[in-house]
């Protein structure tokens, strides 16, 4: 008996668990969605008490006139057409069925993807190429690749800037809130609650970028039966521009990680 | 087309059967098929031999879930086609994922064989019994066969939640394992 034999013993489970796992998405605690929500609502609520009723809006710096605030944001992703929808028409029926997980691409036409392929780092030439999907929903266009070489792992994860990801934009003097070491395992214990988030995935200004920063980020998880429990693991996000750019990395050197990171965007 | 009226054309031996399945479910087939075996000619192999499978199955089997039907019959021929013989055939993650759940068997060196059924019911009876968050993760990890990376994107949560939730789940189903008294 190994672990193979479970995972195939996984094939025999239950078709209503499988079916699950395949139509459910997780809930998201409720103040989660409701926050971004309220604040809509309040810059709403501020706005018009400043807007007399009948008053068009001011120009902007430029003399274009500004657009008036709206209530929502109804923009879903243009980049990959119909993949945006929900796959349901107003009755209910399905009249087509999206990609699950977005438009599986090849490692050619991630690099080509119009939006986000210039900034996808090459990868050393001995490094498989995994996968590569192009999302587009209502939370944004994303673009997300990966790469294998053993248990050395490369994954990028591209998407524009978000409000909420603004918090997680860190300075290099405040070392706090990305230097690695100062945070052992398990970082449930060590990182302050309310910085996890950021030092778990800060995000750095790409003029910022050096080697010596990334090794800052560099991690060892050193769990036992994990083959690359003792591999250097890395995870933060570059913003260039308003483009985001997350890396997350198994045995990758910072050299490696900086030198194609470094000269993003590609031209 | 709803599912129903895919499997009512199988009934009728109309061969539209075949591609309303693949035009519903081929995209999702292929994912699947691509994830275990990152070879696109396997993997397209495996996906046209899913739809022959299921021509062939469908009648007698009136499937219930017809995606989940199809994704069972599609990951057993992906898995199938894998050299267990010749670890260096297998692709890297999927040593990963049988090295993760090798920790999970009380005792590893026992050699006892279990029939795939028996192993599927005992873990249906466990997942069943776990939390929707956790019991998500590991499927999608375990039987979609999924990198971390992959379902902390589709979820929208970080990795390390995802790789902390997988740890939690692997040492209760051990636990389980060891108190039903199975693999021990």
């Amino acid at each position: 008996m190994n672990g193979m034999d479970l995972l195939n013993g996984m094939g025999c489970i239950d078709e209503k668990l499988v079916e699950e796992g395949e139509q459910r998405t997780l809930k998201k605690p409720a103040i989660r969605w409701m926050l971004p929500l309220a604040a809509c609502f309040a810059v709403i609520v501020i706005a018009a008490s400043f807007l007399p009723m009948n008053q068009t809006p001011p120009p902007t710096a430029g003399g274009e006139p500004a657009e008036p605030p709206t209530a929502g944001n109804e923009q879903t992703g243009t980049l990959f057409g119909d993949t945006a929808d929900s796959g349901r028409g107003e009755d209910g029926k399905t009249d087509y069925c999206p990609p699950l997980g977005g438009e599986q691409l090849t490692q050619q036409q991630a690099y080509a993807q119009p939006k986000f392929g210039a900034y996808l780092p090459k990868i050393p030439a001995d490094y498989g190429f995994n996968s590569a999907v192009a999302v587009a929903d209502k939370t944004g266009d994303r673009l997300f690749a990966s790469w294998s070489r053993g248990h050395e792992d490369f994954t990028v994860h591209i998407s524009e800037l978000g409000q909420e990801d603004k918090s997680r934009i860190v300075a290099v003097e405040d070392t706090s809130l990305y230097d690695m070491s100062l945070y052992p395992i398990p970082w449930c214990d060590s990182m302050p609650p309310d910085k996890a988030p950021i030092i778990e995935n800060p995000i750095f200004k790409a003029e910022d970028l050096t080697v010596d920063l990334i090794r800052l980020r560099e991690y060892i998880r050193g769990e036992q039966n994990d083959p690359s429990g003792n591999s250097i693991n890395l995870h933060f996000s570059v913003l260039y521009g308003d483009i985001l750019v997350a890396v997350t990395t198994e045995g990758v050197s910072a050299q490696t990680l900086f030198d194609a990171l470094s000269v993003l965007p590609r031209t | 087309m709803e599912d129903s009226e895919i499997i009512r054309l199988y009934f009728l031996r109309d061969e539209a059967a075949i591609s309303e399945t693949a035009k519903c479910y081929g995209k999702k087939l292929d994912y699947l098929s691509m994830g275990i075996l990152k070879n696109a000619d396997d993997a397209g192999e495996c996906v046209s031999d899913t739809y022959l499978k299921a021509w062939n199955s469908i009648p007698p089997q009136t499937p219930t879930y017809l995606y989940a039907f199809l994704a069972q019959i599609c990951r057993r021929l992906c898995f199938g086609r894998l050299d267990y013989g010749n670890a260096q055939k297998r692709t890297c993650e999927l040593v990963t994922l049988s090295d993760e759940l090798l920790c999970c068997i009380p005792d590893s060196s026992a050699q006892a064989e279990y029939e795939e059924g028996a192993i599927g019911v005992a873990l249906t009876a466990f997942l069943k019994t776990q939390p929707e968050e956790g019991r998500l993760l590991f499927l999608r990890r375990y039987w979609y066969c999924e990198k971390v990376a992959e379902i902390a994107a589709r979820y929208h949560i970080s990795e390390s939640k995802v790789k902390t939730s997988l740890h939690r789940t692997r040492n209760k189903l051990k636990a389980y394992l060891e108190t039903e008294g199975i693999f021990v």
